[in-house]
């Protein structure tokens, strides 16, 4: 088990929340990030393989977004996957992302590129986890 | 010592049903759960979403992200701060068939049971739901006026259409809860497609739910702001809490909170019961007549294994794992939204199946966006930008089937006296390839392989441990509720019901239990 410093852990939420939003994360989030890691200690305590991925994917600035569908699995998740979905439930609850309105009308030809842009993600993933040798 | 006439225990739905026919003096209520500590301080999860109120979404120890490591660790229902009140009793576990431990439960531990955290959803049973699952001792007829009683006092909202007769045939007092967009076109495609003659393979309609959808008897109207995951005791939406509510208000009965059963002695003339007032842990010991176990199937099984000593000997046990299908409707893809809704929309069934089967047709915007985003096979950042116009033409299928007694899947005691529960044979969902043929010409999709089994134990519909029988062996019971060994302690709950329809089971066990009320009264001793 290896077990995350703050300032890792701060890094972790800033590069995984720009992988997400492509912006900067907000100072509440980071917050909120270190807290939970702090009250929930099975998200702190990370195998030694999650953690090596995480290290090269945060060391070398790697889309985290795009290689993490290549990592989920059924029944307990990958710290990567756990990590990733935390920020996106603190940018959900803290109501910071606009992808979260219930009130914008996505249109057709947005979902359309979404989906596309997806798919090149996912691509773009498997590629970066096969180089990386990410598991 | 003291002294009533009958003794209750348990407040869940069995209980109330069991306490309002028994009203009057000499009833005493007893039940060892709490009162939630906290509410979810938002009319809707809307306006918590739009404050950013992380905590109350979230919870003060980040309660609501238990299952972030492990999601099967705990029921979605029970994440939230305000709902962990229902579910902190006798632990039981549940293992498949390799011996692996799949779900951690708890006996409900809450005044009202675990109709705290329902969906509401309560549906009568008919004739050829009883010949379907077989072993019944008696016809519907036997439990119709119990169901009517309580489809009065409850108050049903629902309609009547193509699902009457499945649904037992009764006029709701309440119109249906309104529909989402995309349930109103999947209705909408159903009535033109059989209007059209075209050769439907299934029935559709409205459910029968247990929520006001209009103001009645100086009750409120319920406020469909999508809560349901966040906060119990939601004003309009009906818990076996309002029963003992109105029962201690009028003072019909006795209710002692907080009070836990630990066994008890039965003699020629009385029975005599050991109880554990929770909070200091002093013991108290009651006397009565007639006793009845209504603490749910799982608690009930245990404390009358304890009783008999009964550590090696092992129980029937049933329950209702749903198969739960994401459903797409691309026409509906980029809709708005609806501000205000409630999660059960539409209910069905594959008639001309072999078994018995029910669907219910949720709307699945009451969850946080974030619990569906790991389903959605693609990159995150993707997802979340795709996920509100994905919704907008989304509706998940919970589809339920006949479940009957099979000799592997048992309940027994470890030698801690804690409950496991072996559950090695799960049938395949039958309907859900019929299922998947039926919804195509309605304009819904999606494949087989999105098809999510919930796990054994998380399908709350508990059952089938001491079954009733017009002459039972040991371990069984009495079509009036007795124990088999017994003249005055009886079981009203799920545990005598012998196998379970394809329907949700509270309402028929609640009929149940009323009607096993009325036998205590009438039995003369
Ligand atoms: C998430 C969820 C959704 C559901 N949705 C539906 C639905 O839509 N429709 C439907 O029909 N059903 C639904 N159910 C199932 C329904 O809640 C149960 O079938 C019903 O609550 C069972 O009632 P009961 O009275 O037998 O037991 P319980 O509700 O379990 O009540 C048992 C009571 O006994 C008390 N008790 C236990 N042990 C002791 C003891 N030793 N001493 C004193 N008191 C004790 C407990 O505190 C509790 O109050 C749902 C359940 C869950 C969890």
């Amino acid at each position: 088990m290896n077990h995350s410093t703050h300032a890792d852990l701060r890094q972790e939420a800033e590069h995984f929340y720009c992988c997400l939003f492509g912006s900067e994360a907000p100072p509440a989030l980071i917050m909120h990030y270190l807290a939970v890691h702090q009250c929930l200690t099975e998200l702190s305590e990370v195998s030694v393989e999650h953690s090596r991925t995480l290290r090269i994917i945060i060391g070398r600035r790697l889309n985290a977004a795009a290689i993490e569908p290549w990592l989920r699995r059924k029944g307990r998740r990958h710290a990567l996957t756990a990590k990733l979905l935390l920020v996106v439930y603190l940018a959900e609850c803290g109501s910071g992302h606009i992808g979260f309105s219930r009130h914008v009308r996505v249109e057709r030809g947005a979902l359309i590129f979404a989906a596309l842009r997806g798919l090149a993600g996912l691509c773009h993933g498997y590629y970066l986890r096969r180089y990386h040798g990410l598991v | 010592m003291d002294w009533f006439e009958r003794v209750i225990v348990g407040s869940g739905p069995a209980g109330v049903a069991a306490a309002r026919r028994m009203a009057g003096q000499g009833t005493c209520l007893i039940d060892v759960g709490d009162f939630p500590q906290q509410s979810f301080p938002h009319p809707s999860l809307q306006s918590a979403l739009v404050g950013g109120d992380v905590e109350a979404l979230l919870g003060r120890h980040w309660e609501m992200l238990a299952n972030l490591i492990e999601p099967g660790c705990l029921h979605p229902k029970q994440r939230a701060a305000a709902l962990r009140f229902v579910m902190q009793g006798v632990p039981f576990r549940v293992r498949d068939a390799a011996g692996e431990v799949i779900v951690h439960g708890a006996g409900s531990h809450a005044a009202g049971g675990m109709s705290n955290i329902w969906g509401a959803q309560l549906l009568r049973y008919t004739d050829d739901d009883l010949v379907d699952a077989g072993d019944w001792p008696y016809a519907i007829s036997a439990l119709e006026p119990y169901y009517a009683d309580l489809e009065t006092h409850i108050g049903i909202s629902g309609q009547v259409d193509d699902m009457h007769g499945f649904l037992g045939g009764v006029i709701p007092a309440m119109p249906p809860v309104p529909m989402v967009p995309a349930a109103e076109r999947l209705y909408a495609n159903y009535l033109s497609c059989r209007n059209e003659k075209t050769k439907l393979r299934f029935l559709l309609g409205r459910s029968r739910l247990a929520l006001a959808t209009q103001a009645t008897h100086g009750r409120f109207e319920h406020a469909l702001g999508e809560t349901e995951f966040f906060t119990s005791g939601q004003h309009g939406l009906y818990t076996a809490r309002r029963t003992l509510e109105e029962l201690k208000d009028a003072e019909s009965i006795t209710y002692m909170g907080r009070y836990q059963l630990l066994s008890w002695r039965e003699s020629a003339e009385h029975v005599e019961l050991d109880l554990r007032e929770l909070v200091s842990g002093e013991h108290r010991t009651l006397r009565t007549h007639h006793l009845l176990l209504g603490c749910g199937t799982v608690q009930t099984a245990r404390l009358i294994l304890l009783h008999g000593k009964e550590q090696g000997r092992v129980l029937p046990f049933i329950d209702h794992p749903p198969t739960l299908l994401p459903l797409f409707l691309p026409g509906m893809f980029c809709s708005e939204l609806p501000v205000r809704s409630f999660p059960v929309q539409l209910i069905a069934t594959l008639p001309n199946n072999q078994s018995g089967n029910m669907i219910s047709f949720y709307y699945p915007g009451g969850l946080l966006w974030s619990d569906l985003l790991p389903d959605i096979p693609l990159p995150m950042d993707a997802s979340v930008r795709m996920i509100g116009a994905l919704l907008g033409g989304m509706l998940v299928a919970q589809i339920w089937e006949t479940s009957r007694p099979v000799p592997s899947n048992r309940l027994q005691l470890d030698e801690d006296g804690e409950v496991v529960i072996d559950y090695p044979v799960r049938l395949r969902c039958a309907a859900l390839p019929y299922l998947l043929t039926a919804l195509r010409p309605l304009g819904a999709y999606s494949l087989e392989r999105f098809a999510v089994l919930s796990p054994p134990g998380w399908g709350f519909h508990h059952a089938g441990c001491l079954p009733m029988r017009h002459c039972p062996a040991a371990f069984e019971t009495h079509v009036d509720g007795r124990l088999w060994n017994s003249k005055r302690v009886r079981v009203i709950d799920g545990s005598v019901l012998p196998s379970l329809p394809a329907k949700n089971h509270t309402l028929t066990l609640m009929a149940n239990a009323a009607r096993i009320a009325d036998e205590v009264m009438r039995c003369g001793y």
